[in-house]
């Protein structure tokens, strides 16, 4: 029999490791499927890279992908701009406190009700739906990231380092490459990376604002649902998952080593 | 706005001003601080707007042609159908957070003060699910749910069950799918609000008289409530408008708020009925957060009583 | 005060550049002489039939999709890119027509009308044809599963589908709101104009006992639900005949002796269409020549309005081939005809599923 310690002591890690199997459960299926000779649910037959190769040749699919991409650094690249127009603001003393709560609205609505609100926005203006209001759309989503995040790491920089550096001789360009932008490299860099993550997989946003000519990955992957489960789409899913998992990682040790925080709540 | 002495205190919020001459000043200041606002304009263009737009929205009733201010949007919904609706959302988005948060305060807890070495590995791979594509998920989880799925597979080939359960297409996978997707948001900032303790919690406060348990209640919940009140809201809030997981899992059997919406969003006669119901339903939500967070206060107090801080 | 105005002008200049940047997508207002804007579904055309056109006429075609007719409907009022030829289901058209959106045809340049199938025109939304051509159709039949062991020889009505299946099996019922709204009232009611309130009441308490016993309501599974034996009865749209056979011979599509429900895409012409009618009649004229039709119908699995293009399809199975004969030729076609307004019919699904 288990020992009463031995019970109290397993509770705990059990607790951890059925979560994670919760967590992982479907991702493992998935990819372990992918490399299934036979088509999902037979049992496991042989190993094989066939559904790999037969997604290389998928033509539509690499067309959403490149899509979906497109879209996730235009997103990135117009909230980083913005965010960094807003930082030479802050640099050169502008005070934007009080507007600052503003942005916290983003993240909280919920994406469907703005998706209805750009929708009505968009139909009202007569402009056209396509990968420009789906861009521009995921930059609101993305601003409600960046622009909270900049600025509690921006209002914690050291006064003393900025005037240390203007008695040292150096202009405000110098100061503002030299000290302010390196100190913020890691909170612009992880931020940037997780706003493209949401970006590419975002649907909601995408479902409603995309109009019916332009198809980015998500809605590929909703429209293949239509034909149930394809080990096309397992191979694919594989693909995704390691990606993601790179690029999490990525963004993790980064953020570990410059000892910031990406998920700063208070 | 410009300010020409240098401000020097020291825990002065603000950097030091640069120095900058007199024309260099002007055109810098006056295009930088209109450029630095970017990020506002764009805030006002396509969000406030909007969402003014939809709010006003559902007070106007177009149906004859010219714009008319009506409350006929709203009265419309005031029946058992829609209430019943929102009362299921309601319901559908607080259990959701309720099983979150039993979920994730426990792994959180234990990652931190009982693996404490492991925290790091542990934080990145419950990012990774996080960041995978939503469809994906649901993809992941028809596979294991399905009739033919992993689940009922392994069950059958271990002889617990003879025929296969339908784990798909009902509350229950609706349940699974919500709880899987929205556990790493609660997880996160708790998790995030934890990392910065340790088990010296625990031995400072028996030094003090208090047992495990107690410490657990008057010093750690306390602590992380932060991070609990944002879990809760990152939880509740958006899983109130959800809609394809109720549609994909459900067999689109249950209609929640989310649903309704899309329904009548893409007809120009019901547009208002939709704006109305959307408004109505964020009112409501509202409501409960400011009620869910009064409580949060409360709870608060209660269990710090006699705990000076 | 200079301070102020040149703020304020800097700003306005960046809201432009970001509001204009949003018109870059839109549409020219200059139309080359050789284009054609044509709105249809998805999957609808398919790009060997427009690049075949293409080809032969060197006009170019603008393809536009949409996913609904209540898409094509808003569309069509809200103006935005003038449309030369379109393609609206039955209700669509009617509604069209009704709001005098439709440019009236000129028969002696459709010189194919006189051999389409005489069952599918004049219908209930254009007597005469004047403004619509019917172009393809689809069934909606009732798909059983041959291991239920069910008498199929004489199914008179949809009973199948609204009463509980044996075995304690769920069925597969469509997504559409409309379509279940409208076979429920006919299974009660037969034809009718317009449904009393009543009426309206008893359609909302059927739907919602059959609601106990459904699987899921859903189209884009219904292939997969049915071949993996998920779903032993349902719902069988005609353009998943041949794929569901190919995989799952067990499956059986019925006839209901008392009608069949049918979803007929026509041609028109928008009133506000602006291609030269030479263009546009050469382009309909193109799509209902056989062959055409024919690769039509291998990428949408549409029947045809044309009997004599089956000949020419290259991927449809001969029970396929058969089926729109055999229906027109021995069953009552019934339409999607609203018998109680849109608005009601989604409170009532609204209703049934809360």
């Amino acid at each position: 029999m288990i020992s009463h310690s031995t019970l109290k002591k397993l509770t705990s890690p059990l607790i951890v490791f059925s979560i994670f199997v919760f967590l992982y459960l479907p991702i493992i299926v998935l990819i372990v499927y992918s490399f299934n000779s036979r088509s999902f649910p037979a049992p496991w037959k042989t190993f094989t890279f066939e559904w790999y190769i037969a997604l290389f040749a998928h033509g539509t699919l690499w067309i959403s992908f490149f899509n979906s991409f497109i879209v996730a650094f235009a997103s990135t690249f117009l909230c980083f701009f913005m965010s960094m127009c807003m930082l030479f603001f802050l640099f050169i003393g502008g005070k934007i406190e009080k507007q600052l709560s503003l942005f916290y609205l983003n993240l909280v609505i919920p994406e469907a009700v703005l998706a209805v609100g750009l929708l009505a926005y968009f139909s009202l203006l007569h402009i056209p739906l396509g990968i420009v209001t789906v861009i521009f759309s995921h930059v609101v989503i993305g601003l409600g990231f960046i622009v909270p995040a900049l600025y509690a790491r921006f209002v914690q920089i050291d006064p003393r380092l900025t005037e240390a550096s203007y008695v040292l001789g150096a202009s405000s360009l110098q100061t503002f490459n030299k000290v302010i932008f390196p100190l913020l490299k890691p909170v612009l860099l992880s931020t940037s990376l997780m706003i493209f993550m949401i970006s590419f997989d975002d649907f909601i946003l995408s479902y409603f604002c995309a109009g019916t000519s332009f198809q980015t990955l998500s809605l590929f992957l909703a429209n293949s649902l239509r034909n149930g489960i394809s080990p096309v789409v397992n191979a694919l899913a594989t693909i995704l998952i390691i990606a993601t998992g790179c690029v999490t990682s990525f963004i993790f040790i980064s953020s570990r080593k410059h000892k910031t925080r990406v998920f700063a709540h208070d | 706005m410009m300010e020409q002495e240098v401000v020097l205190s020291p825990g002065s919020s603000a950097p030091a001003l640069p120095r900058f001459s007199g024309v260099q000043r002007f055109l810098k200041l006056e295009f930088l601080s209109a450029l630095g606002l970017l990020p506002f304009i764009w805030q006002s263009l396509f969000f406030f707007i909007p969402m003014l737009l939809l709010f006003s929205m559902s007070f106007i009733d177009n149906s004859s042609g010219t714009l008319r201010f009506t409350i006929s949007h709203f009265t419309q919904l005031f029946s058992t159908t829609y209430l019943s609706i929102i009362l299921n959302s309601v319901g559908l988005s607080l259990l959701t957070t309720l099983i979150t948060l039993c979920i994730a305060f426990p792994f959180s807890f234990i990652s931190i003060f009982h693996f404490s070495k492991y925290k790091n590995i542990i934080s990145l791979f419950l990012l990774i699910p996080f960041w995978t594509n939503f469809i994906l998920h649901i993809y992941a989880w028809f596979f294991v749910l399905e009739k033919n799925g992993f689940l009922n597979q392994v069950l059958m080939h271990f002889g617990f069950i003879t025929e296969p359960l339908a784990f798909l297409n009902n509350f229950f996978s609706i349940m699974v799918m919500m709880i899987y997707y929205y556990l790493p948001f609660m997880i996160l900032p708790i998790y995030s609000t934890l990392e910065r303790f340790d088990s010296s919690i625990f031995e400072a406060s028996m030094d003090l008289g208090a047992n495990r348990f107690q410490t657990l209640l008057k010093v750690v919940i306390p602590l992380c409530i932060g991070g609990i009140r944002t879990g809760i809201f990152l939880v509740f809030i958006p899983s109130f408008a959800e809609f394809l997981i109720p549609e994909l899992m459900g067999g689109d059997k249950y209609f929640f708020m989310g649903n309704v919406i899309s329904l009548y969003m893409f007809e120009e006669k019901t547009l208002g009925t939709a704006v109305a119901f959307t408004t109505l339903s964020l009112a409501v939500v509202l409501m409960i957060v400011y009620f869910i967070q009064k409580g949060l206060v409360l709870f608060t107090r209660r269990l710090t009583r006699g705990v000076r801080t | 005060m200079i301070k102020w105005t040149v703020r304020i002008g800097y700003l306005f200049v960046l809201t432009g550049l970001i509001v204009g940047s949003l018109f870059i997508t839109s549409y020219s207002d200059q139309k080359p002489a050789k284009t054609l804007d044509v709105f249809c579904w998805g999957d609808f055309l398919g790009e060997e039939l427009i690049a075949k056109f293409e080809e032969e006429t060197h006009i170019k075609v603008n393809l536009h999709t949409c996913n609904s007719n209540e898409e094509l409907l808003l569309k069509m009022k809200k103006g935005g890119v003038p449309y030369d030829i379109i393609f609206p289901s039955d209700y669509a058209a009617a509604l069209l027509i009704e709001n005098h959106l439709l440019r009236p045809l000129d028969k002696s340049r459709l010189p194919f009308f006189a051999s389409l199938s005489k069952q599918l025109c004049g219908q209930f939304f254009d007597r005469d044809n004047t403004y619509s051509v019917p172009f393809s159709w689809e069934a909606s039949l009732i798909a059983v599963n041959k291991k239920l062991g069910l008498d199929t020889s004489h199914v008179r009505d949809y009973s199948l589908l609204f009463s509980p299946p044996p075995h304690q099996l769920k069925l597969l019922s469509s997504q559409d709101a409309g379509e279940n709204f409208l076979t429920a009232a006919f299974y009660l009611f037969g034809n009718q104009e317009m449904l009393t309130s009543s009426q309206i009441k008893e359609v909302r308490s059927l739907l919602r006992k059959q609601r106990t016993f459904v699987e899921a309501y859903c189209d884009y599974r219904a292939k997969y639900l049915f071949t993996k034996e998920h779903c032993m009865i349902g719902v069988g749209k005609s353009c998943l005949i041949d794929p569901i056979l190919e995989e799952n011979p067990q499956i059986e599509f019925l006839f209901p002796e008392t009608g069949i429900f049918v979803s007929l895409e026509n041609v028109a012409v928008p009133v506000s269409a602006k291609a030269s009618e030479e263009n546009i009649y050469k382009f309909i004229n193109f799509v209902f020549r056989p062959e055409n039709m024919a690769l039509h119908i291998d990428t949408a699995s549409m029947f045809p309005s044309l009997q004599e293009s089956l000949l020419y399809t290259r991927k449809r199975s001969d029970y396929f081939k058969a089926l729109p004969a055999r229906i027109l030729d021995n069953y009552p076609i019934l339409f999607y005809k609203l018998v109680a307004s849109p608005s009601t019919i989604r409170e009532v699904w609204v209703d049934v599923k809360s």
